[in-house]
């Protein structure tokens, strides 16, 4: 090829190095502001990003957390003590309802007895009076004994038949009591167990739920830990990509400065017409141009390499972040035609729960004190014809002994000796109703007592309701948590994505600074070919570029600086066996 | 109370960056963009650490480094030289007895685990 530095004057090259340095400011705006905007970017990104992922972390920790292993164990307790608390009030409203049956129809075996018992002692008090009025015919020394004893009796008789009248009194007011409440008590707490079987179910389906998220809770954190690792390392890229600006401006004031000495020496030189002068700066500048060319090479690299590492990762990142808010959406609610949280329709299920349990204590109190009620009632009969027998068995010894029922009898007499024996066999009835209520009553009255605390400030239920109350405020809290946090990072998740897609779309210098190096480098080519004529000995390459290298700061600097040194170098011992004119050949990419 | 750090570079993106993720991480920032703002800024607030670039236009780090070590209030306040230079200014600025020497590019979480250490110690 023709020697071309004829075609140049030092002043022209002079020119073409001002608009190289021109360029070369073009590029610092350019990189400046690409990657302040991608920094910008990537500093609200970043913000986002761990705000999401903690938000993301809060979420499953609520679940897998303590205080989400505790609120598991609360509800499992919860639910085995309304299960417990299930079975004995079933039993008791059972085992009530046939105590109080019972009693009624022990109490009932005591009606008629005492309704005869009634009748014969009025008939008995009428035999006693007519006795009375046949003494006054027989001996009047025994009259005045007789009278006496015979007003006793019939005072005894009147206290006994006034007993039997306030016993079958007390049996109609049993009978009232209890014919009034127990379909009412048998129906309710029917349906109080069918409400409490429900909430049993509801209770479960919620450990059960709860056992599920728990189980996934742990799982997502596992997906959640991979994804934060993923971002944490596309930050890291993202980080040290966006450092390259600093040094890629760096590497262009570096090349500048170098520019400019030449620039100086070049317009020292621009007067004199000096051959030798004229052929060592040509020769100088070549391999100035050469050098520049590999620096800005490594620099457009280095950026394209950055930019494209920076973009790359913010996708990566947005995708990361997409997929978090898709963890979270599924783990905070599967059903996609329910848009309530599992933790809201689990609270909501409890709610209701707690709603029949304090319904059930209500119930507990309402049976309890119609079951003291029966127990009085029931007390009072038996207290009423406690004395009964006995009264009955004294005025049969009286009777006796008073008109001497042995023997030969006395029409009344007789009559009183049948009366006395149909007494007796109604009192023998009466006790035995007597001892087989007694014994109901005290069954009765033992569940009544063992079961009063159900409804009571201490009692299992009320503890039951007390542990659903903890359990739901810790619930409500939650699951206005997971609404707050799902709600903030289903914003953030979009936010973040068309936040990243428009600062992807905002590098706008990217295929700029490419064109604009290849450009500078074309340029240092023509440069470099017109002055290749000129190439000093291989001894003056290395002190040509000497001064340059003292510009350097950074080790791939020095490193390219050696490589184009040690090329021209070889290039040079070469260049003895060829022809010369391939060395305006060079090309730089 | 948060630890403050103070950041000296001329380079905005770097400041940037350092800015977002120390205050991510809790720290609070002060940014200055040259040796004599960094100067006022520790004077009117200590700080807990520096990080410091070394090439900067008009005074450089070492030139920070010199002007802290002369006054003794500082002496306790550790320093994170951040250069994109090779490793030739390292020995100069050891000589200041610097907590950590860092070529840019630089591994953040590498750097993230020794400001921790150095400002739990």
């Amino acid at each position: 090829m023709e020697k071309q530095n004829t075609h140049l004057s030092i002043s022209e090259i002079s020119g073409f190095f001002w608009q190289i340095d021109q360029k070369i400011q073009q590029l610092h705006t350019c990189s400046s502001e690409d990657f302040l905007a991608l920094n910008g970017a990537f500093k609200q990104f970043y913000k986002q990003s761990k705000e999401l992922e903690s938000n993301a972390k809060e979420l499953f920790s609520l679940v897998s957390g303590s205080d989400g292993t505790v609120l598991f164990q609360q509800l499992k307790l919860f639910y085995l003590q309304l299960e417990t608390d299930q079975i004995s009030l079933s039993h008791f409203f059972r085992d009530s309802k046939k105590s109080m049956e019972g009693i009624s129809l022990s109490i009932d075996d005591s009606f008629f007895p005492l309704k005869n018992l009634t009748q014969d002692l009025l008939t008995l008090k009428f035999l006693v009076a007519n006795k009375q009025l046949n003494s006054l015919c027989n001996d009047e020394a025994k009259i005045g004994g007789l009278i006496a004893e015979s007003e006793s009796i019939l005072t005894a008789v009147a206290e006994i038949r006034n007993i039997c009248v306030s016993s079958a009194k007390l049996i109609a007011q049993f009978k009232l009591g209890y014919s009034n409440g127990v379909d009412v008590f048998d129906v309710q707490a029917t349906a109080h167990l069918e409400a409490v079987d429900e909430i049993l179910e509801y209770s479960h389906s919620a450990i059960v739920l709860f056992g599920e998220k728990y189980e996934g809770a742990k799982g997502m954190l596992a997906s959640l830990s991979a994804k934060t690792e993923q971002t944490t390392n596309s930050i890291g890229d993202i980080v040290t990509k966006l450092q390259y600006q600093d040094i890629i401006r760096q590497k262009m004031e570096h090349i500048q400065a170098s520019h400019k000495g030449l620039i100086r020496e070049l317009d020292d030189k621009a007067g004199h017409n000096d051959e030798q002068i004229n052929s060592s700066i040509f020769s100088k500048i070549r391999d100035i141009a050469e050098l520049q060319a590999a620096q800005l090479i490594h620099a457009n690299k280095e950026y394209q390499s950055a930019i494209e590492v920076i973009t790359g990762n913010f996708t990566s990142i947005g995708q990361n972040l997409g997929d978090i808010v898709q963890l979270c959406k599924e783990f905070t609610n599967g059903n996609v035609e329910n848009e309530e949280s599992h933790f809201l329709q689990l609270s909501n299920k409890l709610e209701r729960a707690s709603k029949v349990i304090h319904q059930s204590i209500q119930f507990s109190k309402k049976s309890i004190a119609y079951l003291q009620g029966i127990i009085k009632l029931t007390a009072d009969f038996l207290d009423s014809i406690e004395k009964l027998p006995s009264q009955l068995e004294s005025l049969n010894e009286r009777l006796q002994n008073v008109y001497c029922l042995e023997g030969l009898q006395s029409n009344t007499e007789k009559q009183i000796t049948e009366l006395l024996q149909d007494l007796n066999s109604n009192r023998q009835i009466i006790v035995t109703s007597q001892i087989k209520t007694d014994q109901l009553l005290e069954t009765l009255a033992s569940s009544v007592s063992n079961n009063a605390m159900l409804g009571k400030e201490n009692g299992s239920l009320v503890k039951v309701a007390d542990e659903l109350q903890a359990v739901l405020v810790k619930l409500k809290e939650k699951s206005s948590k997971v609404e707050n946090i799902l709600s903030k990072n289903l914003q953030l998740g979009s936010t973040v994505k068309v936040s990243i897609a428009s600062s992807v779309e905002a590098c706008k210098y990217y295929d700029f600074f490419e064109r604009v190096i290849v450009e500078i480098i074309g340029e240092l080519n023509q440069i470099s070919e017109m002055v290749a004529s000129n190439r000093e000995s291989p001894s003056s390459i290395g002190d040509n570029l000497k001064n340059i290298k003292r510009l350097y700061t950074m080790e791939s600097e020095h490193n390219i600086h050696e490589n184009v040194i040690n090329k021209n170098m070889g290039n040079q011992e070469n260049d003895s066996n060829t022809d010369t004119s391939q060395q305006s050949n060079i090309e730089f990419f | 109370m948060s630890k403050y750090i103070l950041i000296i570079d001329d380079s905005e993106t770097n400041l940037m960056l350092l800015e977002a993720v120390l205050e991510q991480e809790g720290y609070q920032t002060i940014l200055a963009r040259n040796v004599a703002d960094g100067l006022k800024a520790m004077q009117a607030q200590k700080p807990s650490l520096i990080l410091l670039d070394l090439l900067m236009p008009k005074r450089s780090g070492i030139d920070f480094l010199e002007e802290m070590k002369q006054s003794n209030h500082f002496d306790d306040v550790p320093v994170f030289v951040i250069t994109a230079a090779n490793d030739e200014h390292k020995p100069q600025v050891m000589k200041f007895g610097v907590a950590g020497f860092f070529t840019k590019p630089v591994d953040i979480n590498a750097l993230m685990i020794k400001v921790k250490e150095i400002l739990n110690s």
